[in-house]
């Protein structure tokens, strides 16, 4: 019986293919790195939660490709942004941390190369690609809006040679997080592209050497968006990224200070290009659901579906994702770090299956044994608490 | 939407010199966990007005109930308090505005008994939005909050008219306790104790 309800509801949700315009989220992260990879994992754990927020608030599919640890290679980020399917109306935010750097004397552009191997001992200029590269390939992709944020030093370095020749300019990083009005005042009705490097050429990048530990760029540009939730969620791109440059150069000249190293500071830079466009009028293209774990937690959280519906989809996802009942599942915060709740999968998908206003779930990690779960962590997306 | 607060409150501790190693939760986390502690009492009030109400099936009533008292301290069974003294289990106060009378029940006992009210109809909804007060910390790995909830009963019978209807003012005393599940030390936000504060006709 448990598999014959197993397949129907298999069938019920692959078949529920989920109607929205789509938000690609990239992103790379040396989080192995031996140096840096304990800055690169807060980063990503963080970019995370915000990617889900940002299509959540924007009411877009949300469609993930993460490459960190030893998957980050150069292979992988341009056999990523080449396989990419963007319809007109999409939405691309690709975000990088981890080590950067830039090609002597190379005047034609402002944005690094990203070093894109797991590990920065023995890697070679075949490991770097240019931000220009990224901007590129995802510009012909032809969303309709994509930021390129990407949080790595852009100091000279002689194995790198430039790429200028291989890769036009334009480009964009952007990076950002915020509430659903901000996301939607940032990404709704625009067009074009937003492209931040964390620092300008001949600078290196910071981590921060106090909590919480990011790249000086990735937490300013974070709480900034967070300050600007607060006193003006309608801001523009332009005035935000003048703030995020200036906190992060204080930040950088301040710690630099403190640690009794030459004072030069970390000035970001920007390419923006942006253009209002009415609101699509156009019907939505059909996306499904790729990762199926997420889909069939959505499917137990469905409002639509009466209270016994829901729970026989717990049961069923608890049979068909989880290694057994008593399955970790930790809630964390969205920091991505504080731990809220750790409970057995029983108990977490039959709370989910009665819980009002939960909304949406970003799922941080999880670990399989045999292709279920054993544990797994996530971060909970709630509506409106009144 | 405090959550800046805490990465301004990493800038500045740390920028003071370092951030010690402590079991204390900072402002932002405990916030975190105020908006958890939300969401727990929102499933149950949700879960009250399922179990008292004669549309939901009984074939459910069970795995609701079960989830319900997942929300509470051991999850309503006996349970050795921070002082080291033995609790028969949650309480919950319960009146009745006939008769002005308040007694205790144990949670899971009142819980059961919402599931055989002898009302044709019954419709429990939550009448205000739910207030909860910021977490002190009592010791260490213990805060405490309180929350403050409003229910209204009504009561119907055969005719479909109502013969019963009060609002109830209530108290949850809440803990955010640390404990450690399969050697991972956490911090545990949980619902305790729920007291009458007032109850009237309406």
């Amino acid at each position: 019986m448990k598999i014959k309800a197993f397949m129907m509801f298999a069938v019920l949700f692959v078949c529920n293919a989920i109607y929205a315009q789509t938000f690609h989220a990239v992103m790379f992260g040396a989080t192995d790195d031996e140096g840096i990879g304990w800055s690169c994992k807060r980063d990503v754990k963080y970019m995370k939660i915000i990617m889900a927020e940002m299509a959540h608030a924007v009411n877009m599919n949300l469609v993930t490709y993460y490459y960190d640890g030893q998957n980050m290679t150069a292979g992988k980020l341009k056999s990523v942004l080449q396989n990419l399917n963007c319809q007109p109306q999409d939405i691309v935010f690709f975000y990088y941390t981890g080590h950067g750097g830039r090609a002597k004397n190379d005047s034609g552009t402002k944005f690094p190369q990203l070093l894109c191997k797991p590990t920065s001992d023995a890697w070679s200029d075949d490991d770097m690609i240019p931000v220009d590269y990224v901007s590129k390939v995802i510009s012909q992709k032809a969303p309709r809006f994509y930021v390129v944020f990407t949080d790595c030093c852009n100091n000279e370095n002689r194995i790198i040679t430039p790429k200028t020749g291989m890769y036009t300019s334009k480009g964009a990083t952007v990076i950002r997080e915020t509430t659903k009005t901000l996301y939607q005042s940032l990404l709704m009705n625009k067009q074009g592209h937003v492209i931040v490097a964390s620092s300008k050429p001949g600078q290196i990048s910071n981590c921060m050497d106090y909590e919480p530990g990011m790249g000086m760029a990735s937490f300013s540009f974070i709480l900034e968006m967070e300050l600007a939730e607060e006193s003006r969620p309608d801001l523009d791109w332009n005035t935000l990224l003048a703030k995020v440059g200036k906190r992060t150069d204080l930040m950088a000249r301040e710690q630099q200070q403190r640690l009794q190293e030459k004072v030069v500071g970390q000035e970001i830079v920007t390419d923006i290009q942006i253009a209002v466009v009415q609101s699509p009028a156009s019907i939505p293209t059909p996306q499904p659901v790729v990762d199926k774990l997420k889909a069939a937690l959505l499917s137990v959280i469905d409002r639509k579906a009466p209270d016994d519906i829901r729970l026989s989809r717990a049961t069923a996802v608890l049979n068909g994702f989880f290694v057994s009942p008593d399955a970790t599942v930790r809630i964390v915060g969205r920091d991505g770090n504080t731990v809220l709740e750790i409970e057995k999968a029983s108990v977490f998908l039959d709370r989910i299956a009665l819980t009002p206003l939960l909304a949406n779930f970003v799922i941080i990690d999880k670990k399989e044994a045999n292709g279920k779960i054993v544990s797994m962590t996530l971060h909970e997306i709630y509506t409106e608490i009144k | 939407m405090n959550k800046y607060l805490f990465i301004i409150a990493c800038f500045f501790l740390s920028a003071m010199g370092g951030l010690a190693q402590t079991n204390d939760l900072t402002g932002e986390q405990l916030k975190e966990f105020q908006g958890r502690t939300l969401q727990l009492i929102k499933l149950f009030e949700k879960n009250i007005s399922r179990l008292g109400s004669k549309n939901v099936k009984a074939s459910l009533k069970p795995r609701i109930q079960r989830t319900t008292l997942q929300l509470f301290i051991q999850a309503g069974e006996p349970y050795i308090d921070f002082s080291g003294m033995p609790n028969t289990g949650v309480k919950m106060q319960v009146s009745n505005v006939r008769n002005g009378a308040c007694v205790e029940r144990l949670l899971k006992t009142y819980l059961s008994n919402l599931q055989k009210l002898r009302y044709a109809r019954v419709e429990i909804t939550s009448a205000e939005t739910c207030k909860i007060s910021n977490f002190y910390k009592i010791d260490d790995g213990l805060y405490e909050a309180v929350a403050t909830i409003a229910q209204k009963f009504v009561g119907y019978n055969e005719a479909g008219i109502p013969v019963y209807i009060d609002l109830t003012h209530k108290s949850i005393k809440v803990q955010l306790r640390r404990v450690t599940l399969d050697g991972e030390a956490h911090w545990d936000a949980v619902l305790g104790d729920i007291d009458v504060l007032e109850t009237r006709r309406t």
